[in-house]
């Protein structure tokens, strides 16, 4: 059943790709089908998982090393939940959005086929598929950010390609650098093998400096504002939410499964203040953005920071634990909010025909559904309850506070308040003055999309409010434990 | 019916019909039947204060748990109040006809009544300080009910001092009451309590009472009140302050030699300087401002006494209850005798002559109310265990003081001639009250005051 | 799920499913809002009244939601959560007409309901946190709750009081969620207990407790309104007047002087933190609070903003009766929780009255207004007069107490802060009624609105009256069965029980 389920996930949207390449018709039914299909196979992965624990199953029938082998745990899981549960109301979202435009044709094929690489890779456990996933990753969601075919895009794609090639060039020789010495890719039994030798340094630096760039921490997020803020809405939304996750994704595996015990504190450090940085230093520019997308998308780069601060609070014991559930819930968290605030925006910058903050009130007020779905999104990224953002600020905290990290804590609490600080600028807009009246030069929006966001957003509402069944599922067969 | 039985009906009539009259005063006209129910009220109080006293009405639910009743220490004060507030409603039929703004002089006149009724008859500190302060802030309405600049002035002076005596009670409510552990009067105390909480206690009530230094407002807002608002001020209200000092301090249980000599050394003060700017004024009501302060300085005294001689104390009570009945009657009836007012029935000096009577009493003169007050003063300060014999030249002095005052009062009113307001009543009621000075004799017995009996306990105990 | 787990949770989806339903309603549609918004504050209403009835009867009542390992979100009815939540209760129900009254011809009333029912049912949860987590979340749910209805109008003036108020409450949020976090991490799950949580706890550094009490106390204080942390509350006045009398008498400044309560009595217990040496700052802090805001109080001619800085002060009292050991200074402190609300909603609702009926804002502008409105002013007076302490309103109560508290607990300094503080009161607010009662009438306002059969709109009337009344008759028959006091001795009892 496992392999089936799991097959499921990826087969789903892959055949879905393939259908709507070769025709074109009802894109957005073919696209919504297969995202329940990822949903259904992740969940019933989540009761398999429940039943019998986590395990690696070797598709084909032909173990590792030879074979391709795939971890089905807590982590993975959750992971596929996440990319199903998001892919959702972005599906119905773009319908609406793209109609029966000429850049929605481009759109749902390439969509599936990002959702294709994105569960193979979160299933994925051997540092060549990564490889492979991570670049088809990267190359869909290139394409899918010069859709608007406006220039701004072009060239946000342009550097956005160039910036993932290098990523994935120093990814590839970090991993060829492995494969020379131990004749492996698949980690399992690369965890068994790695010896801190400066072999190993080596590659994992090389690893990790391509994983971070296309995570986007900073300083190496140079590349994300431009492609998230020009991207059309739903696709910013699958930038935000999905994509960047995907390359986090592999780091936090070879964190635990490579990263040899002897590694200098300092690493885990110099990775925790870049995180810091990028709290500080996105959430500022966030607050001064002018336009509304550009503010969500450094938005992205402070929240991505947070996922950095990950590294210095694992290394505590028994509070390393009470991170990693932190930092999974936040990133789920983060999907969903970052999700509805960007298709929230899609929905105002769609009726105001444009995204300058200055100009958007009279729109903000005729949108009020949509103003509701950014308020909720944003009640999740300031860490305020009730909102899975709060669970998860809760517990990175309870992380920080316990292990006695207590710069963390400052650096958490000011992230957070600066969040506030750049959401309510937004949010202010629905209180203009009385007697502006709201003049749309836009298309109208449509309902499904205005509710689309509000849904996304009200997931994020939801994981706020009970964090047992998901934390059930991820301590399945916990990262650092090997199988 | 029986007296026990009456006065068991009458408590709670008393305590209520002030609200009643409010409550209609608020929800409809102001019509003639309305004004004239206004006497109503006191009318029953007076009747309370005559029937015989009974158990106290227990409310346990009302405020921290509250009594009302009648009982030796506030008898006296009840028909004091009621007298007063008797004559002042009387007045206050007349004056509502044609005054600007009846309905709010009316609101605030039954307010200070209601509260003064329930200080008097209360038998705990919480309800005493309740109906105090109610009473006390009502009183700005009859206070500045004209309007003009003299009464705001008397108002703003009336007001910042009332409450500032609210908030002294306030603390010396906490000070000596919580320390008892107990709101029943009389409050028992285990030991003295602090100086702080007496000081509190005295300058409070001092206020309203008319106490050197803070006498400011009563000469100022006795003339600038209506009549029906003096009489009330100045019979009955004045009185509260004194009746504040009898509940709250602990008399007759400790030797306090300092408090007694303060009292004693304040009240020969106010006696002085009541005569000395009482003779300067223009207005009579004002003058009897000061002649008020004046006797309430020789009313310290006895509470000076209490102080210094503690086990005396329930000899000298009786005694004080006496000058308090004969002043506020004697008060009242000037009061009312001020407006100039006079009945085209007799001749003008012969009303005059009647109206002189309670001036009179005041002095002392032999055979009327005021010479058995006197006489009893001067036992009190004279008995052998106060050690204020020195005093007693002083006294005389005083006597002569108040008769300079009382002169001077009838020359300013006979001057002054009739006051703008329409108060026809008012020569009658004075001629009551006057009646009332004159049977002096009768009132003490009406009220068992032995004061030979007085003099022959002392010279026993000498 | 059992009927006593049920019926809290009832309590705050009455709200809740009434807000949300208001929310998607059109604008419109006024005869359903209105209906909708008076059935949610009457089932809520009854729903309390049957808590009450239940646990007077001898039942608990607890709901327990699981939300992260070890920790529960619990609403649960013990003595002190059920006085606050009947308050908040009644005074939803009447706020809720006098808005509908207010607001009757303003666009956005969806909207403005809408976060109107959130933000009681915020309240209403923090009034039933069983614990400091619970707590929490409602605390700053009723944060995000109450900005929308500060920004209501839409002015400037309003957008700064919004940002404003947004700057210190968060902030103050986030010391509050670090704190939480902090003692949870030391002292496993917080649940409310009557003598205290960390009370015997001698396995704790008393210095991070002293830290954690910081953190926390800041963290109320904001909403509290503790000098130096009181800045939004004057600026806040720019909103309608249902808000302020809401924020100020029920939700947000109550919410915080409620949570110094539960962390005093329920988390720390009042002896131990007493021993910890926490409480005399903290009952330096309010009485200096407490003078500041009536000093603050007496140079303001907007007669809003005098009645914030009233509030800055009167809400002090309920953290000084929560600084003084004791159990009469505690009853003091609770009872006025209830005594406060009432008076200061009624001087908010009057204020609101001279507002909407003449378009007085100011106090020098009130000249003769009580021959105009008269039962208004009535209230207003009854209302001010017990905010100065003048029995047998309410406000007298609640001093009494708290000065004799301080007199037991050895402090007789405080005793002069309520004086200065009552005479101050008395400062600013006796030159009101004086113009309103002895001042003769402006003429700029006489004839702007003709006097129906009530001196202004039915339902902007009746709220204050309702609530005068219960302030005096709270007062007046204080030693009752079932009145506020009696609530807060037994509460008190239970709080010094061993």
């Amino acid at each position: 059943m496992t392999l089936w389920w799991s097959t499921l996930c990826v087969a789903a949207p892959l055949l879905a790709a393939v259908v709507l390449v070769l025709r074109p018709k009802w894109p957005a039914v073919i696209a919504l089908v297969a995202v329940s299909l990822v949903l259904t196979g992740a969940l019933g992965l989540a009761s398999v998982l429940h039943a019998s624990g986590p395990r690696l199953i070797e598709i084909g029938g032909w173990g590792a090393p030879l074979g391709i082998a795939w971890r089905i745990d807590g982590l993975t899981v959750t992971l596929l939940l996440m990319a199903g549960i998001v892919g959702w109301p972005v599906t119905i979202y773009a319908r609406g959005y793209f109609g029966d435009a000429p850049a929605g044709r481009h759109f749902w094929p390439l969509w599936m086929l990002l959702l294709t690489a994105l569960c193979a890779l979160f299933l994925s456990n051997d540092l060549f598929n990564w490889y492979v996933t991570l670049e088809l990753l990267s190359l869909s969601a290139v394409a899918l950010v010069t859709l608007s075919g406006k220039k701004a895009a072009l060239d946000a794609a342009q550097r956005y390609l160039f910036t993932g090639l290098f990523g994935s060039l120093l990814y590839l020789m970090g991993v060829a650098l492995i494969y020379k010495a131990y004749g492996v890719l698949d980690l399992t039994l690369l965890r068994e093998l790695t010896q801190p030798t400066l072999e190993v340094w080596v590659a994992l630096g090389l690893m990790a400096a391509g994983l971070l760039v296309k995570s986007a921490l900073f300083p190496l997020h140079f590349w994300l504002p431009a492609a998230h803020g020009s991207a059309p809405a739903p696709v910013s939304a699958i930038l935000s939410a999905l994509v960047v996750k995907g390359a986090f994704y592999i780091l936090l595996r070879l964190w635990f499964d490579l990263v040899p015990a002897a590694m200098p504190d300092a690493v885990s450090l110099i990775l925790g203040g870049l995180g810091a940085g990028a709290i500080i230093w996105g959430s500022l520019q966030a607050f001064r953005a002018t336009r509304l997308k550009m503010l969500v998308a450094y938005s992205t780069v402070a929240q991505l920071g947070y996922l950095a601060l990950f590294f210095p609070l694992s290394e505590a014991g028994v509070w390393g634990d009470t991170a990693l559930t932190g930092l999974v819930y936040f990133i789920f968290a983060h999907a969903c909010a970052k999700g509805a605030m960007f298709l929230a925006a899609g929905n105002l910058q769609r009726a105001a025909g444009h995204d300058e903050l200055a100009s958007l009130a009279p729109v903000a007020r005729a949108l009020p559904v949509s103003m509701f779905a950014f308020a909720i999104g944003g009640v999740s990224i300031m860490g305020l309850p009730p909102s899975g953002g709060f669970i998860a600020k809760w517990t990175l905290l309870n992380a920080a506070i316990g292990s006695g990290g207590w710069v963390w804590v400052v650096v958490m609490v000011v992230g957070g308040l600066l969040s506030a600080a750049y959401i309510f600028r937004v949010l202010a807009l629905s209180f203009a003055e009385p007697g502006v009246e709201a003049v749309l030069e836009g298309p109208r929006v449509a309902k499904s999309s205005e509710w689309a966001s509000l849904l996304l957003a009200s997931i994020a509402l939801l994981l706020g409010l009970n964090a047992l069944p998901m934390l059930d599922l991820l301590n399945i067969g916990l990262p650092q434990v090997p199988l | 019916m029986d007296t026990v039985d009456l006065s068991r009906l009458l408590l709670p009539v008393v305590l209520i019909l002030p609200w009643l009259l409010l409550c209609l005063t608020a929800a409809s006209r102001i019509t003639p039947w309305l004004r004239r129910c206004l006497v109503v009220p006191p009318a029953v109080c007076l009747l309370l204060a005559l029937s015989a006293p009974a158990a106290p009405l227990e409310l346990p639910g009302l405020l921290l748990g509250s009594q009302f009743g009648v009982d030796g220490v506030n008898r006296v004060f009840l028909a004091v109040t009621a007298l007063a507030w008797l004559a002042a409603s009387v007045l206050a039929v007349s004056f509502l006809g044609t005054a600007v703004r009846p309905r709010r002089f009316l609101a605030c006149f039954v307010l200070a009544m209601g509260g003064n009724f329930a200080l008097v008859l209360s038998q705990d500190a919480v309800s005493f300080f309740t109906g105090f302060a109610l009473m006390s802030l009502a009183a700005y309405g009859l206070v500045n009910h004209r309007g003009d600049t003299a009464s705001t002035y008397a108002g703003r002076v009336y007001i910042v001092l009332a409450i500032t005596g609210e908030v002294l009670l306030f603390a010396a409510l906490i000070g000596l009451v919580h320390g008892v552990g107990q709101f029943q009067f009389p409050l028992r105390f285990d030991a003295p309590p602090a100086d702080w909480a007496i000081a509190c206690a005295v300058l409070g009530f001092g206020v309203k009472a008319g106490m050197l230094p803070l006498h400011m407002s009563i000469p100022l807002s006795y003339g600038a009140a209506p009549l029906a608002g003096g009489v009330a001020l100045a019979g009955a209200m004045l009185n509260a302050g004194l009746l504040g000092w009898l509940r709250w301090l602990p008399l007759g249980s400790f030797e306090l030699g300092d408090w007694g000599l303060f009292f004693a050394g304040a009240g020969l003060l106010g006696v002085v300087w009541g005569v000395v700017q009482g003779v300067r004024q223009a207005s009579p009501t004002a003058l009897l401002g000061y002649s008020s302060i004046s006797q309430v300085g020789l009313m310290m005294l006895f509470i000076g006494a209490g102080f210094l001689a503690p086990g005396q104390w329930p000899l000298f009570l009786p005694l004080l209850g006496y000058f308090v009945l004969h002043h506020a009657i004697a008060k009242t009836a000037l009061f009312c005798a001020s407006s100039g007012h006079l009945p085209a029935v007799g001749p003008r000096w012969l009303w005059w002559l009647v109206f002189s009577l309670p001036g009179l009493a005041l002095i002392g003169v032999p055979l009327s109310t005021g010479s058995l007050a006197k006489a009893g003063l001067v036992e009190v300060v004279t008995s052998p265990g106060v050690g204020l014999v020195s005093l007693a030249p002083w006294l005389t002095l005083a006597t002569a003081g108040t008769a300079v005052l009382m002169a001077r009062w009838l020359y300013l009113a006979i001057r002054a001639g009739q006051s703008r307001e329409v108060l026809a009543p008012a020569p009658w009621v004075a001629l009551a009250l006057a009646a009332l000075v004159a049977l002096g004799p009768l009132l003490a017995m009406l009220f068992g005051v032995p004061v030979p009996a007085v003099g022959e306990a002392l010279s026993a105990a000498g | 799920m059992s009927w006593s787990a049920a019926l809290p949770l009832l309590i705050v989806a009455s709200s809740l499913v009434t807000g949300l339903v208001i929310f998607f309603l059109k604008e419109q549609s006024v005869l359903l809002r209105t209906v909708l918004n008076l059935c949610g504050a009457g089932i809520k209403l009854v729903l309390v009244g049957v808590l009450m009835w239940g646990v007077y009867q001898g039942q608990t009542f607890e709901a327990r939601l699981p939300l992260l390992p070890n920790i529960e979100l619990v609403l649960h009815a013990d003595a002190l959560s059920l006085l606050f939540v009947s308050l908040s209760t009644v005074l939803w129900f009447v706020t809720t007409v006098y808005a509908i009254g207010y607001l009757e011809h303003s666009p956005h009333r969806s909207r403005f309901f809408g976060f109107f029912s959130l933000c009681v049912t915020a309240t209403v949860g923090i009034a039933l946190a069983g614990n400091l987590i619970t707590f929490l979340i409602f605390y700053e749910l009723l944060t995000l709750a109450t900005y929308p209805l500060l920004m209501h109008r839409g002015t400037a003036d309003s957008r700064r009081a919004g940002r404003i108020y947004l700057t210190y409450t968060l902030a103050g949020g986030a010391l509050l969620l670090v704190g939480v976090v902090w003692l949870k991490s030391l002292a496993g799950p917080l649940d409310f207990t009557a003598t205290g949580i960390l009370a015997g706890r001698t396995d704790l550094n008393p210095d991070t407790l002293r830290w954690i009490f910081l953190l926390l106390i800041v963290g109320f204080g904001v909403k509290a309104a503790l000098v130096p942390l009181h800045g939004w509350l004057p600026i806040s006045m720019a909103a309608p007047a249902p808000v302020s009398a809401l924020l100020h008498a029920v939700a947000v400044v109550k919410a915080g002087a409620f949570g110094i309560t539960r962390l005093v009595y329920d988390v720390y217990g009042v002896e131990f933190a007493a021993s910890l040496g926490v409480l005399m700052p903290l009952a330096i802090v309010a009485s200096f609070t407490i003078v500041y805001g009536s000093v603050r109080a007496l140079f303001q001619d907007k007669l809003k903003t005098r009645l914030a800085y009233s509030t800055i002060s009167q809400v002090s009292y309920i953290i000084l009766g929560t600084a003084i050991v004791g159990p009469v200074a505690t009853i003091g402190g609770i009872v006025h929780l209830v005594h406060q609300g009432l008076m200061k909603i009624t001087l908010f609702f009057c204020a609101g009255n001279l507002a909407e009926t003449l378009g007085i804002h100011r106090v020098s502008e009130m000249d003769g207004v009580g021959r105009r409105l008269p039962k208004t002013m009535a209230a207003f007076t009854v209302a001010a007069l017990g905010m100065i302490g003048v029995p047998p309103v309410a406000g007298f109560i609640s001093k009494w107490y708290l000065g004799a508290g301080a007199l037991d607990a050895n402090l007789p300094w405080i005793l002069v802060v309520l004086a200065a503080s009552s005479a101050l009161n008395a400062a600013y607010f006796l030159p009101i009624l004086y113009r309103a009662w002895f001042r003769p009438a402006a003429i700029a306002w006489q004839e702007r609105l003709e006097p129906g059969r009530f001196e202004t709109h039915w339902m902007l009337l009746m709220p204050p009256l309702v609530t005068a009344a219960l302030a005096l008759l709270y007062g007046l028959f204080a030693n009752m069965d079932g009145s506020p006091l009696a609530w807060a001795r037994l509460i008190a009892e239970r709080e010094y029980l061993r």
